[in-house]
């Protein structure tokens, strides 16, 4: 009886909770929320202006002045770091959040459905999958007007044909399983068994691509602001500034390792993150 | 003459063997080939068959799981292929299903108290007041105690498991249920008690099962009539008693032969048959089953027998076969 007591009460916990019985969740958790905190309050903390050239004081080391040492401009890179989190948090969060959302939805339909549904959906990602991702985006913001939200825009496109792949193949394997036909004879409907049924049990699949997602969106649109596309100089971008810092990489490292550690911590915390959350999230993982 | 639930007419499943570049239809699979019989209310009726045979295809065709590729199916009298969508979700209340892995045929990302109130909540059989209430009379119902509600599946052995499903099918109230093969994956001591459970349940709730299950023993138990199937065919129907006592024709002979009997000195005759069960792609010409039957005639070779009565032995008792009231009448010197 204290057994089911106990089981009863870690079934009744929040989603928080649950997290925080979980040391790889939990930790990674506080790290994001400490990114998060950061990212809010840090650009009003900081001495420095991020933007204004120090001419004097060019490709200067690491030291107590600038922990990160300055870049081509004399810009101290610490500062730019932080003005530029929020703006790096966003695009990763954002864009994998509408790309997972279209292709989750996407791969769903055409696991659940196949036939003719199904072909048309897959071909239609295979030709975006084909499709260089820079075109896509060059094209994009052509039609659309340069804008940092036509970038995530684009940036979500290119994510949406790697879930509607995963989660279809992932659905197609659930849709054999008995409940789902048992579902099917107590007469629910599509909508319910989608999202009630097949969703739940797909989730962890969705959650390690997302986590491994924010890491490609945070490079690709990086990438995409190198070509002038989305954010301009010289808003402090990450991925912008590794790759001004890629021109000094023999005389100062320290241009393009701060700003590429930035993103690979970030990326690693959300992997992470996704990793504790989905034995979280599995009831057969609880102990 | 009890009320008629359920009548399969002429149902015929084929399934289109793909290939090619332009995906036509090369041949079909037979699955299930002219089959016609009806179920009355409050009876048992099983159907016995080797794996493969069509009995499942049976089951998913008249739950309109699987579309039928001819024939009607008639439930109260309406034909269930015609409703439309809305309609048959409707329907679906009369009708449940048991399935055959109790592993996979539950959600394992809900409680059993979800699941339980799920079924109810999607046929708006029972108001939201009182689903806990039903809830817990629907777990004693089956042999499970309230607090285990909040148990996920995986926290249950197999045959709790099953006794959920059985919980889960009686949510809505049905008047038919579909047991396919939900014996089969469980041990003996387990199979005997949801057997006992299933015939407690259809006294209570005066419920008809149509039964499913390649094991005699399990069907003689609980079946009033048995359906035999080889190849997408019914070769045999009758009582159950009739159909253990006298079988007729000479497949329904083997499978009983094959029946393991308790004493280990026992000697008895066996009919063996050889060979393997033919592809229901291409199944034999005339009887389907006369490449393996020991009593094959050229007119076997070439004429398909007919499921007909037979003046000797009871009523009921159907066979496909020329020869069933001879060889069921020389029985004795064949086996």
């Amino acid at each position: 009886m204290t057994k089911d007591k106990s089981v009863m009460n870690m079934e009744n916990r929040s989603l928080i909770s649950r997290i925080f019985s979980n040391k790889t969740a939990s930790i990674s958790f506080i790290f994001i929320l400490c990114l998060v905190f950061i990212a809010v309050i840090g650009p009003y903390l900081t001495v420095y202006d991020p933007n204004v050239p120090d001419t004097s004081n060019r490709l200067a080391s690491p030291s107590a002045k600038h922990f990160f040492g300055t870049d081509h401009h004399g810009r101290d890179i610490f500062t730019r770091i932080i003005h530029g989190m929020p703006l790096s948090l966003y695009i990763g969060v954002i864009s994998v959040l509408i790309g997972a959302t279209i292709g989750v939805v996407l791969g769903m339909i055409s696991g659940y459905y196949g036939g003719f549904i199904d072909s048309f959906i897959m071909r239609c990602m295979d030709v975006l999958f084909a499709f260089p991702g820079i075109l896509l985006a060059l094209a994009l913001v052509s039609v659309l007007g340069n804008s940092l939200h036509h970038l995530i825009l684009a940036v979500s496109i290119f994510l949406v044909p790697m879930f509607a792949r995963i989660v279809r193949s992932s659905t197609l394997a659930i849709c054999q399983l008995e409940y789902i036909d048992a579902m099917k004879v107590l007469g629910a409907s599509d909508i319910r068994i989608i999202f009630k049924h097949i969703f739940p049990n797909i989730v962890s699949p969705i959650i390690v691509q997302a986590t491994l997602s924010i890491a490609s969106a945070i490079l690709t649109a990086s990438t995409l602001s190198f070509l002038g596309l989305g954010v301009q100089p010289p808003t402090p971008e990450w991925g912008a500034m590794l790759n001004e810092g890629k021109d000094y990489m023999y005389q100062a490292p320290h241009v393009a390792f701060f700003p590429g550690l930035a993103i690979m911590f970030v990326v690693l915390v959300f992997h992470i993150f996704g990793d504790g959350l989905r034995d979280v999230l599995d009831p057969k993982s609880k102990k | 003459m009890r009320k008629e639930i359920l009548k399969v007419d002429h149902l015929k499943k084929y399934f289109p063997i793909k290939s090619g570049i332009w995906n036509r239809t090369v041949t079909n699979i037979k699955a299930v080939d002219n089959i016609s019989f009806t179920v009355h209310e409050g009876e048992t009726v099983g159907i016995v068959g080797e794996s493969g045979c069509g009995k499942s295809t049976v089951a998913r065709t008249i739950l309109q799981l699987e579309q039928p590729t001819a024939g009607n199916i008639y439930f109260e009298g309406k034909n269930l292929c015609l409703l439309r969508k809305k309609e048959l979700r409707r329907k679906r209340k009369e009708m449940q299903m048991i399935f055959q892995h109790p592993h996979s045929s539950l959600n394992p990302r809900q409680r059993l108290k979800d699941i339980l109130y799920e079924a109810m909540s999607i046929q708006k059989v029972v108001p939201k007041a009182r689903k806990n209430e039903q809830v817990h009379a629907l777990l004693q119902k089956v042999g499970l105690q309230p607090h285990q509600q909040e148990r996920y599946p995986h926290e249950l052995s197999g045959g709790e498991k099953q006794r959920v499903a059985i919980a889960r099918a009686l949510a809505v109230q049905p008047k038919l249920i579909i047991c396919d093969e939900i014996v089969s994956s469980l041990d003996i001591s387990r199979q005997a008690q949801i057997l006992h459970l299933l015939k407690k349940l259809q006294q209570d709730f005066n419920l008809t099962y149509l039964f499913i299950s390649h094991d005699l023993e399990v069907v003689r138990y609980i079946s009033d009539r048995v359906i035999v199937m080889y190849v997408g065919q019914i070769v045999e129907m009758a009582t159950t008693q009739s159909l253990f006592e006298s079988p007729m024709h000479p497949y329904t002979h083997a499978l009983l032969s094959a029946i393991p009997t308790p004493h280990p000195k026992a000697k008895r005759k066996r009919l063996l048959l050889k060979g393997e069960v033919p592809s229901p792609v291409e199944p034999p010409s005339g009887c389907r089953f006369h490449p393996r039957c020991p009593f094959a005639t050229e007119t076997c070779k070439k004429v398909a027998p007919t499921l007909q009565g037979t003046k000797d032995v009871e009523q009921n008792h159907l066979v496909a076969c020329h020869y069933g009231e001879d060889i069921a009448r020389n029985r004795s010197s064949f086996f």
